[in-house]
């Protein structure tokens, strides 16, 4: 019956496949299991070499997966004692992954860890404690690497990591319709109404409302000297004077909007928007697939000051790892001067070492110097364990109403601290 | 293992007949009652292994703290009174509770109907008709990323097609009135295809001789449709309607995908707070919680479905 | 069923309709994958038109998509696993069902809905169990480890639950007068009889397991074992545009082999449903 005969022949695809899967399977049990297998290592004499498993972001196009290889490959080319093992996790489900990861013994030796979580995993017993690496033999020199990235790996004076890349926001401009950038507040308002045609042409593509927006918001609250919180990591200071006028100022500039051209798809690479803050990615974005477009890119105006966000990511070490000697060398290499550069290419972001700043490629180009210059001005996030809940549910919360809506800020800001402390405090 | 014939009689003793039971490997219903529980086994396994352990652990977890890196820490009840009392913890949990009944209450009709409707017009011995199944089912295969890219760039305020269409410019994803309505358009969009196979197949077993015989009692076209057509599709019905309602409740991708619960919380579903705090705020034991007060939700929903609803069981 | 002829325009005017509506976006997606990068950027209409208004079609994206993807190697695990699971799980599935539908046996109501419960649990949480379970299994890292949670699922054996419960019993019966056990039954009877359900189920399991990427991700680590999805992951998901026209055509041609195994399918229903019927 020809029905039977192609259901059995099914049932044996199957157990072909579950076979072949099996196989398949089973093969790549043993390496993959990382360091944990190590137990069994054989007696000092006979040297096996150390495996370090190196988890990274997996790259967005071959080129960096080509690039982010030959660094692995080059290293072990010439250490076959220690060997390492890549691993390139995509972004989306990255925080899953090492997550559950570490959860189930089965964490990497080493991986980026972005900037601000440092922090938190240090203090909770999570990272490896490399200063008497760093400090020791075969240490590193703390002077070639740009102060304020290596700060963001040390906690309560120990250090738990080396930087890798870092990254600010900038300010774009369409130089068709904003021929001198603003370097002031006043520059800017004025510039914004100027440039304003209803329905045709935004003034300033700024950040929502959410959790996006108030990561932005204090790029614009430090130019005007306004504070997510104080110097301690004490206390939420987002109600300040400051902080108040500077939404007032930001809703200023919002009047010079339409809702329809400012959501448009591409809207400033379009032509239809004036300003836009953003960070090195659309530089790239713009230069490639906007040939029509004059842009140009300069520091965020101040009002006070200038200043911008930081972020990146950090190169850190796990508590669980059987080899932190073996580990630390690798780490010391991986951001050496040129690899630096190279991270920074990988990642699109800028490398950390004070030489590879210095290099002309960034110095010389009109677009990069300028976020090199920024970041010199750019602020860390607060340190604070809650801050991801703050910015997204409470600050993010009110900027919408702040922003587009124009409410007095004070009330609210207010009310949204008092919230902000009563979270801390538990 | 050797099953005994069937005699010509019937399975089971009349009631009522002599008190002389067979032994029990010659008594159909022992056999059927043990071909019944084993084959169920795998399913049985299946759920002891992955869903039972998962539902006990995360059970346990829902009254600790706990960020999966380091040890849980033991709080008892004071997740879930928190997430019932805390608005300063947790500011939009009745809110997005709010969001997902919203969401559920527009999505399931259209999801469930709009798709009947499409595959009532198929059952029609159409010419064509694989085409226009293939061409229905294409929504269904195109993976969630491309659609998208295609989404923001039909709905784009100034040169999208539905504006040109309908002659506006509304901001459909960064409006707060037409935020979540649009992603509700978009979901019921993607549901047409996959509904519609399933009608369709559920129409399909219908036996012609059903229509046949009912058209001797004078069932013809719509009658036919409300008595015959309609009572037969009722397990299908049932099915669509418990299992979307499960999957309503839970809804987060098209925010997730689409608008990150903006603008203003008008799309911040109980499943996307959920996600949220599992991946952003690296509270477990939170999330963990919130998934269980889910699972009392939408196990009473289920619940009164099959009370509700009349079972042609055996 | 006679149509009359106006009620036969009016059921292809809403075919046609309801196709347009739904090919849509993705006639979009293919129009554009041909389009240069920034044209796809500058030009957001359907058609690829150069700077002159000319159509071009531009295979750039396609011959990047090409060079880029290790489409062997990931086709491959990414087949190995989808009808795997596909087979295996339609087996398991049915069987479950046709048993809560048609036998008795002690608890069997109690049973079903207790193995309904896990299904109201989000994903999101079920994940680290389900991997500390697949750790402990010792399949991390393998492809087992998404094959063997996959081989069963309650939702399809609800489906089947309710699909066997609307057959007429007469064929069953018959057949167990005819001294057929139960297994007998289950797979010359019942399976056949809901056939086009069959595939349908199987073509959307097949489906969901070649697009899944959430679930591989957290549970495979070496790049030789990586799907489709995975391994195209970074790519689609890029916030670098250069590359843009890569990504649609990777998007393409993920979904043409989807159609070309689907169309064939369309007969085997129609096949099988006359089959049934002459049966």
């Amino acid at each position: 019956m020809k029905r039977s005969r192609t259901l059995t022949l099914a049932i044996a695809l199957t157990l072909i496949l579950s076979l072949v899967a099996g196989c398949s399977g089973t093969k790549k049990e043993e390496p993959a299991a990382g360091s944990e297998t190590k137990a069994e290592t054989p007696a000092p004499e006979k040297k096996e070499p150390v495996e370090v498993s190196f988890w990274a972001y997996q790259p967005d196009n071959p080129e960096n997966q080509k690039l982010l290889e030959s660094i692995v490959d080059e290293w072990n080319k010439s250490n076959p004692d220690i060997q390492i093992k890549l691993a390139a996790i995509p972004r989306d489900t990255w925080d899953e992954k090492l997550n559950t990861a570490i959860a189930g013994g089965v964490a990497p030796d080493i991986s980026y860890l972005d900037q601000p979580k440092v922090a938190q995993w240090a203090k909770e017993g999570t990272l490896l404690d490399i200063t008497q690496y760093a400090d020791g033999q075969n240490g590193i020199k703390r002077d070639e690497y740009i102060e304020g990235a290596l700060l963001t790996n040390e906690v309560d004076g120990k250090l738990y990591g080396l930087p890798l890349n870092m990254t600010t926001v900038a300010m774009f401009y369409n130089k068709d319709l904003v021929p001198t950038p603003p370097k002031t507040w006043d520059e800017w308002l004025a510039i914004s109404k100027q440039v304003y045609k209803k329905g045709e042409i935004s003034a300033f593509e700024g950040p929502w409302g959410g959790g996006w927006g108030a990561w932005l918001f204090p790029a614009f609250g430090g130019t005007n000297d306004c504070y997510m919180a104080n110097k301690e990591n004490t206390e939420v200071t987002f109600n300040s004077p400051q902080c108040v006028e500077t939404f007032k100022f930001i809703h200023q500039i919002f009047q010079n909007n339409d809702m329809d051209v400012i959501t448009s798809n591409e809207a400033f690479g379009n032509g239809k928007v004036a300003m836009k803050v953003s960070g090195a990615w659309d530089v790239v974005h713009y230069k490639n697939n906007f040939p029509n477009l004059n842009f140009g890119v300069t520091l965020i105006p101040k009002n006070t000051r200038y200043a911008s966000n930081i972020g990146g990511e950090n190169l850190v070490a796990y508590k669980s790892t059987k080899n932190p000697e073996a580990v630390f060398q690798v780490m010391k290499y991986l951001t050496n001067d040129v690899n630096s550069v190279k991270f920074a290419d990988i990642t699109g972001n800028f490398p950390i070492r004070v030489k590879a700043s210095q290099d002309p490629k960034y110095t010389s180009d009109p677009y990069l110097s300028v976020f090199m210059e920024q970041l010199k001005y750019a602020l860390p996030r607060p340190r604070i364990t809650e801050w991801i809940k703050i910015n997204d549910e409470i600050l993010g919360a009110v900027l919408d109403d702040l922003q587009q809506k124009g409410m007095d800020p004070k009330p609210i800001l207010d009310e949204q601290v008092k919230k902000a402390h009563a979270l801390m405090g538990k | 293992m050797a099953q005994p014939r069937l005699s010509a009689s019937a399975e089971v003793p009349p009631a009522g007949a002599a008190s002389v039971k067979p032994p029990w490997y010659k008594n159909h219903l022992w056999w059927e009652s043990a071909t019944g529980y084993l084959f169920i086994t795998p399913a049985i396994l299946y759920f002891l292994v992955f869903q039972l352990t998962g539902v006990l652990w995360g059970f346990y977890l829902s009254f600790t703290k706990y960020n999966l890196r380091t040890p849980p820490v033991w709080v008892g009840l004071q997740n879930y009174i928190d997430l019932f009392t805390d608005r300063i913890q947790y500011p939009t949990f009745y809110h997005s509770l709010w969001i997902s009944l919203k969401w559920v209450i527009m999505e399931r009709p259209g999801a469930i109907f709009l798709p009947l409707f499409v595959a009532l017009l198929l059952n029609n011995e159409i010419k064509g008709e694989g085409l226009f199944k293939t061409l229905f089912f294409i929504p269904v295969i195109t993976p969630g990323i491309a659609m998208a890219a295609a989404w923001k760039a039909i709905l784009d305020p100034e040169v999208g097609f539905l504006n040109l269409i309908l002659g506006t410019n509304i901001s459909w994803l960064k409006d707060a009135t037409f935020a979540l309505p649009t992603l509700v358009g978009m979901e019921v969009w993607g549901a047409i295809g996959g509904g519609m196979w399933i009608w369709l197949s559920a129409l399909k077993a219908i036996p012609n001789e059903v229509y046949e015989a009912g058209a001797i009692d004078g069932a013809t076209g719509l009658r036919s449709f409300w008595h015959i057509t309609l009572p037969l599709l009722r397990p299908t019905l049932f099915y669509m309607s418990v299992t979307g309602a499960i999957g309503s409740f839970q809804v987060f991708m098209p925010m997730y995908l689409m608008t990150g619960g903006e603008p203003q919380n008008s799309t911040l579903s109980f499943g996307l707070l959920l996600y949220n705090h599992v991946k952003r705020y690296d509270a477990m034991g939170a999330a963990l919680a919130m998934a269980f007060i889910l699972l009392v939700i939408v196990l009473t929903v289920t619940l009164l479905q099959f009370k509700f609803f009349p079972q042609k069981t055996d | 069923m006679g149509n009359t002829r106006t009620q036969k325009i009016l059921i292809y005017a809403g075919l046609i309709l309801f196709s347009a509506i739904l090919v849509t976006p993705m006639i979009w997606v293919v129009l554009n994958s041909f389009k240069t990068p920034s044209d796809y950027f500058t030009k957001p209409g359907f058609f690829p038109i150069d700077d002159n208004g000319k159509l071009y079609f531009s295979f750039a994206g396609y011959k990047g998509a090409w060079a880029y993807v290790k489409f062997g190697l990931w086709m491959r695990n990414t087949l190995i696993v989808a009808i795997t699971n596909t087979l295996a799980s339609a087996f398991f599935n049915t069987l479950a069902a046709y048993s809560f539908a048609r036998l008795r046996f002690k608890g069997k109501e109690t049973i079903f809905k207790i193995l309904l419960v896990p299904m109201m649990i989000p994903g999101a949480v079920t994940l680290v169990p389900t991997f500390l379970v697949v750790r402990t299994l010792g399949i991390y890292d393998t492809l087992w480890a998404l094959i063997i949670p996959s081989l069963v699922w309650v939702g399809t054996i609800f489906l089947f639950r309710q699909q066997f419960l609307s057959l007429p019993k007469s064929l069953e019966e018959a057949a167990r007068i005819d001294g057929a056990n139960w297994f007998q039954v289950y797979w010359s009877v019942g399976l056949p009889a809901v056939r086009p359900m069959l595939v349908t189920t199987m073509v959307f399991g097949f489906l969901g397991a070649y697009n899944d990427f959430f679930y591989p991700s957290i549970v495979l680590v070496s790049p030789e074992n990586a799907t489709l999805a995975l391994g195209l992951a970074g790519l689609l998901k890029s916030q670098d545009t250069r590359n843009f026209h890569i990504r649609l055509a990777v998007l393409v041609m993920m979904s043409l082999p989807l159609i070309l195994v689907f169309l064939p399918f369309q007969k085997q229903i129609q096949r099988g449903f006359i089959a049934g019927e002459l049966k």
